[in-house]
């Protein structure tokens, strides 16, 4: 019984990670949109 | 067809004045070899044991050895480029490269098949013939992947680390193969108990090999 | 887009919910195997959908090859990822089932022994491709992911060959199964796809926001 808590467990913390690590992902990816925008402010101000 | 033999016969002529892949292949056996006896303890019986799946590793290291280098020297030369912009078939290319590739491999095993023998105490002459036959089949296939592999390699950043790393894996079920075969050789029995074995190494030389002539065209496109 | 996809991961949620509680309390226990036996419908499901996460990197690179769409590399790319990851717990599951059922952790049983391959041939591709950049590297992706898939059929032949070579413990996982079972198994595995298939819109959408802003970034630099 333990081994398969034990499976599951694994199972669902290694979802967790990666999830987490898309996460980390998205948000550099948010961070450099933000500072592409500073960059470039005119071509932003077109834009609603 | 003539093309093909004036490419294999250029690298055949340079590779027999300078003489450094096949050297560096030989040194690679002897050197893994002499690892494995230091480390794992090679008395008879473990010797025996092992032999079949020793060849095979001997094999495998000292060819990537060989293979990792075929693209290398150009690059180095800086003809790489000049070999792909004269109008040969990208197909040709490939095939002369795993040609004088195979021929290296055979030649080291040449070398080493006897020293092999000798150090291990495994009595090759019974089983030479068959022997040769599974390691021609084996060579093959992993001459032809591993030109492929090692024009991917040497156009991408990780370079020597990387041709190890994706070529092991892929030629696996060949290794598998040829291990399998050989300990049947090595036993004493015929070629035709292996015959799973073969049937497996022929259909991965076949299919493997096709793929890569296709797809190598596709990986030199930008050079080397 | 943002309905769709609280849609698809509402959907995922309820279908999680249900898939654990079928494989917890709904299933039978197995008569030999035990409660470990339990393992068995995310284990499998898990490597199903990894051959199918495999066989979408084969069909991504193949496009990408024809038509030279980022879109198609990116798909490859995010499937070989999810693909690794399923893969890998595959082998994890499996080794834990393996314990108490065999007594050891790791046998060199065929299927384990070419999910292990597999796993290599595939850390390789996503090792390839950390190894170079742009165009170039989604070529030479392509051409791994190619020679990838059409080697998964070998290496699981060699796999069993590997009988003369190792010991190996024989093992039938899919005997008759009661019909309580085989719909738990159904639903962990639709479940598994539906993971599957949410994690690589994710990955996938973030793969193609990457590409454009490294675009931006080269214009705006330039």
């Amino acid at each position: 019984m333990t081994y398969l808590f034990f499976g599951y467990v694994v199972i669902w913390l290694a979802l967790a990670m990666y999830l987490f690590l898309l996460s980390r992902r998205a948000d550099d990816l948010r961070r450099q949109i933000a500072e592409l925008r500073k960059d470039r402010p005119a071509e932003d101000a077109d834009r609603p | 067809m003539s093309r093909f033999w004036e490419l294999f016969v250029k690298d055949a002529r340079l590779e027999l004045r300078t003489r450094e892949i096949l050297s560096a292949m030989c040194l690679m056996s002897l050197v893994v070899l002499v690892l494995v006896s230091f480390t794992i303890g090679l008395n008879p019986t473990v010797a025996r044991e092992i032999a079949p799946g020793l060849l095979w590793v001997l094999l495998a290291f000292s060819s990537s050895v060989g293979i990792g280098r075929s693209f290398q020297m150009e690059r180095e030369r800086g003809a790489g480029n000049g070999v792909l912009e004269s109008p040969v078939d990208r197909m040709t290319i490939l095939a002369a490269k795993a040609a004088s590739n195979l021929l290296w491999i055979l030649i080291v095993q040449a070398f080493m098949l006897p020293l092999f023998a000798v150090l291990l105490n495994v009595d090759l002459t019974r089983a030479l013939l068959p022997l040769v036959v599974v390691i021609v089949l084996g060579s093959v296939g992993l001459a032809i992947v591993g030109t492929l592999f090692a024009a991917m390699a040497s156009v991408a950043r990780l370079r020597e680390a990387l041709l190890p790393i994706a070529l092991f894996p892929i030629v696996m079920p060949l290794l598998i193969a040829c291990v399998g075969a050989t300990r049947t050789i090595l036993g004493g029995g015929a070629l035709d108990l292996a015959s799973a074995e073969l049937r497996l190494l022929g259909a991965f030389d076949i299919i493997l090999g096709a793929a890569s002539l296709l797809l190598f065209e596709t990986v030199v496109e930008e050079g080397l | 887009m943002r309905r769709t996809d609280a849609l698809w991961i509402g959907c995922l949620s309820v279908l999680m919910l249900l898939s654990l509680w079928m494989v917890f309390l709904y299933a039978p226990t197995e008569r030999i195997m035990g409660q470990v036996q339990r393992i068995f419908y995310f284990h499998v499901s898990l490597s199903f959908v990894s051959f199918l996460a495999f066989a979408v990197v084969f069909l991504g690179s193949l496009q990408y090859l024809r038509t030279g769409r980022e879109f198609w590399d990116e798909l490859a790319a995010a499937s070989a990822e999810i693909g690794v990851l399923f893969n890998g717990l595959v082998i994890v599951t499996g080794s834990i089932w393996a314990r108490p059922t065999w007594g050891v952790w790791w046998t060199w049983d065929p299927q384990l022994t070419a999910t292990l391959i597999m796993q290599l041939m595939y850390m390789a591709y996503m090792a390839l491709r950390a190894s170079a950049e742009g165009e170039r590297q989604a070529r030479l992706a392509a051409v791994l992911g190619i020679v990838s898939l059409v080697n998964v059929p070998l290496v699981f032949f060699s796999a069993r060959l590997l009988r003369g070579i190792s010991p190996v413990i024989f093992t039938r996982r899919g005997r008759g199964l009661e019909p309580a079972m085989l719909e738990t198994f159904l639903v962990s595995l639709v479940t598994m796809l539906v993971l599957y298939f949410v994690l690589t819109r994710v990955r996938l959408r973030l793969g193609l926001a990457a590409a454009a802003v490294a675009r931006l970034r080269a214009e705006t630099l330039a």
